[in-house]
């Protein structure tokens, strides 16, 4: 947690390999990402759900999470499985065969979201995934990110919402200028 | 109450990747499923692409056949007056600007989705490059081919074989591999992008003395020739003798072949940030584009990250208030070292080439340009003060408009000193009369002041055009509207050049010891400067 240009977003775009760091490193299940084939390992571990729903424009909901979950070596029976109840989960049902265009804020970022899971990941980062959700949908994404947890996936959340946080999270950190100031 | 969404029976991922971990996702497959997903298009869009392609090609090409004739012209004259030679300078252009192009966007691009989905991905890096990279190789490499046979044609008229064509084409092709190369280079890794940018100017410059060395003594000549693949590239259509032309090409063509093998094993490494960033430029400038504004369109290729000693540079307030304007421009044309940098060798190179008394019409009009575009670098203050014209209505006592010509004092001081500095110095060094360098000295003042004053009514309309005139001129079916919008949008700029070339005009005719009377031309050129600076002053509305 942490308040606007605290970090939080670029220790996410860091740990997701969107940006370079200047100094240190970044290793995911104790792969780096700096080195080529370990950044094949790292990148199966790391699934990442940024804080803009970036989608195709000419892919509908479904496309994409088959897409997603192909690139990502799932395939056959077992997508068709993930994908229908991950659909449904999210409230994503009825509009599954519409374009980005075609939904609201909410619904793209719940898309991204299903993006973000539908494939397996042994950490999770998602940046401000509360944004334009209803209270449903929050509930919805609180359940994914327990089970998740349960699941013994480690999930990194950045949020400035301090209520959603306490209900999910087991251990809250604050950032400052790019600095973590208290555990 | 809405009902709550059940997340029972959802298939979490498991964690077993085991062994599978290092093996990469097939590419090849991912992608097949990528194009399959996409919605085909109809034979009727395709047509209609086709039909856009061919009739848009026809017009580049009649519009560029018609500016290269009249450029071509200009750039001879210009040329052969000072022995400049443009093949190897012409060469070096090409692969700045590419280089250039590639700090901003590159021959390989994603968009933002690709970025943050597919590139993320277990699929090896190298797979989803090598296709985007070697498309660009074949096509920049047949432009290539096709512009050296072209060469080989012209310059050798009806005494050209087609061996020559051949090795023109093939050394065209390598220097478009090496092209492509280079600026995957330049794209993938951060530092290269840095120094391209630091050393453009530099390498304009070396540009310029290559052009003069080439057109110099046999000796200068060949050391141009030999120096580098611009001038490899031009042995196999020089006159320098058939066994020197293989000798060119066969160091080209192996120092294209290295670049190819590093384009193939780089391939894989270059940082998603990169790509992700021109992802974002080129939606910002399409955008931009969309909206006719080319101005946010260029500044979306610039980048918004400020230097450290940018934001440092403090210079004190003045106590007069007046000076607070001329002081906010000073401030950010010293933030902008390369566009003053610009400015000041435009301003030199303009005056001296109209001190030099031009006798033809293409070292007028180059003399016109460059002064033209001097100023309307020197002006980038007031066309930021343009881009948000609110702060200035609520910050400054005056008028929106007098803060508009406050901003030209600065300019035109840069563009007096420039000019009296450069033509100072080529009469020093003899290429300027003393008779000349007096009227200049007289003449210079007050053709600044015109020639910035011109720019200033075509920076301040600013980049937006009104999106209602863009709607009323999409639903015009007849063209006339779309003419309409091009003149909104060009128009200013095209009078203000003509408004400079006729000060150049005059300042042409001056009596620098035959044609009109100095004192005439000094007055014609005060009077344009009043009636400019009244005109931008007393201007109804400074944006839309």
């Amino acid at each position: 947690m942490g308040p606007n240009g605290s970090g939080k977003t670029t220790a996410a775009e860091l740990i997701s390999g969107l940006q370079e760091p200047t100094g240190g490193w970044v290793r995911i299940a104790g792969f780096s990402l700096d080195h080529e084939t370990e950044a094949l390992a790292a990148r199966r571990h790391l699934s990442y759900v940024p804080d803009n729903p970036y989608l195709y424009p000419d892919l509908t909901v479904r496309d994409h999470l088959h897409l997603m979950a192909a690139a990502h070596g799932v395939d056959g029976e077992e997508l068709q499985q993930r994908c229908d109840k991950l659909l449904g989960s999210l409230g994503l049902q009825k509009r599954a065969d519409f374009f980005p265009s075609q939904l609201s804020r909410g619904m793209r970022q719940k898309t991204a979201i299903a993006c973000g899971v539908i494939r397996p990941f042994s950490l999770l980062v998602l940046d401000e995934p509360t944004i334009g959700l209803d209270l449903a949908s929050m509930d919805a994404l609180r359940d994914l990110l327990i089970k998740s947890i349960a699941a013994q996936k480690a999930v990194l959340l950045m949020t400035h919402s301090e209520e959603f946080a306490a209900s999910v999270a087991t251990r809250v950190l604050h950032i400052s200028e790019g600095h973590i100031l208290d555990a | 109450m809405p009902r709550r969404p059940s997340l029972r029976g959802v298939l979490l991922a498991p964690d077993t990747f085991g062994d599978a971990a290092y093996s990469p996702v097939e590419a090849r497959g991912v992608l097949a499923l990528l194009t399959s997903l996409r919605p085909g298009r109809s034979w009727t869009t395709r047509v209609e692409t086709l039909y856009l392609t061919i009739l848009t090609l026809a017009m580049i090409v009649g519009l560029f056949w018609g500016l290269s004739k009249r450029l071509g012209t200009i750039l001879i004259e210009v040329g052969s007056f000072y022995n400049f030679a443009w093949g190897a300078p012409a060469i070096v252009l090409v692969f700045l600007a590419a280089f250039r192009y590639s700090t901003v966007q590159g021959f390989v691009s994603f968009s933002e989705p690709d970025c943050v989905l597919l590139l993320p991905a277990p699929l090896r890096r190298k797979d989803l490059v090598l296709p985007r990279l070697a498309t660009a190789t074949v096509l920049v490499g047949a432009l290539g081919a096709l512009a050296g046979a072209l060469v080989a044609i012209v310059s050798h008229g009806a005494t050209q074989s087609g061996g020559r064509i051949g090795k023109a084409a093939l050394a065209g092709f390598a220097l478009g591999v090496l092209v492509v190369a280079g600026s995957w280079h330049v794209q993938r890794l951060r530092w290269a992008t840095v120094w391209v940018l630091r050393l453009t100017l530099p390498a304009l410059g070396l540009t310029i003395l290559l052009g003069f060395a080439q057109g110099a003594g046999s000796t200068l000549r060949q050391a141009v020739l030999w120096s580098g693949p611009w001038g490899w590239g031009i042995l196999p259509v020089s006159a320098e003798g058939s066994s020197y032309g293989v000798i060119g090409l066969v160091l080209l063509c192996g120092l294209a072949l290295a670049a190819g093998i590093s384009l193939f094993r780089s391939a894989g490494r270059c940082p998603i940030e990169e790509f992700r960033s021109r992802a974002r430029t080129r939606s910002q400038v399409v955008a931009s584009l969309h909206a006719l504004d080319y101005r946010t369109a260029g500044l979306a290729t610039k980048g918004s990250k400020a230097r450290t000693w940018q934001a440092r540079l403090r210079i004190r307030l003045p106590r007069r208030q007046i000076l607070i304007v001329p002081w906010h421009s000073t401030v950010a044309l010293l933030r902008s070292p390369v566009r003053l940098g610009w400015g000041i060798m435009l301003a030199g190179a303009g005056m001296v080439l109209l001190a030099l008394q031009p006798t033809g019409q293409g070292t007028l009009w180059a003399g016109a340009v460059a002064l033209y575009l001097a100023a309307s670098s020197l002006l980038e203050p007031l066309r930021l003060e343009v881009d948000s014209p609110a702060t200035a209505r609520l910050f400054l006592p005056w008028p929106f408009n007098k803060v508009l010509w406050l901003h030209c004092l600065l300019p035109t001081a840069i563009v007096v000193a420039a000019g009296v500095l450069a033509v100072a110095g080529a009469t020093a060094l003899g290429y300027v009369t003393t008779g000349a360098f007096g009227a200049m000295m007289l003449l210079v003042v007050p053709l600044s002041l015109v020639v910035v004053l011109a720019a200033a009514f075509s920076a301040r309309r600013g980049g937006r055009v009104s999106s209602n005139l863009i709607n009323v001129a999409s639903l015009d079916t007849t063209g006339f509207s779309f003419m309409f919008v091009l003149m909104r949008l060009a128009g200013w700029a095209i009078l203000a050049l003509v408004v400079t070339v006729v000060a150049v005009y005059f300042v042409g005719k001056a009596d620098f010891g035959f044609g009109l009377p100095l004192l005439e031309v000094f007055a014609v050129l005060v009077i344009l400067a009043i009636a400019l600076q009244r005109g931008l002053v007393a201007m109804p509305r400074a944006t839309e």
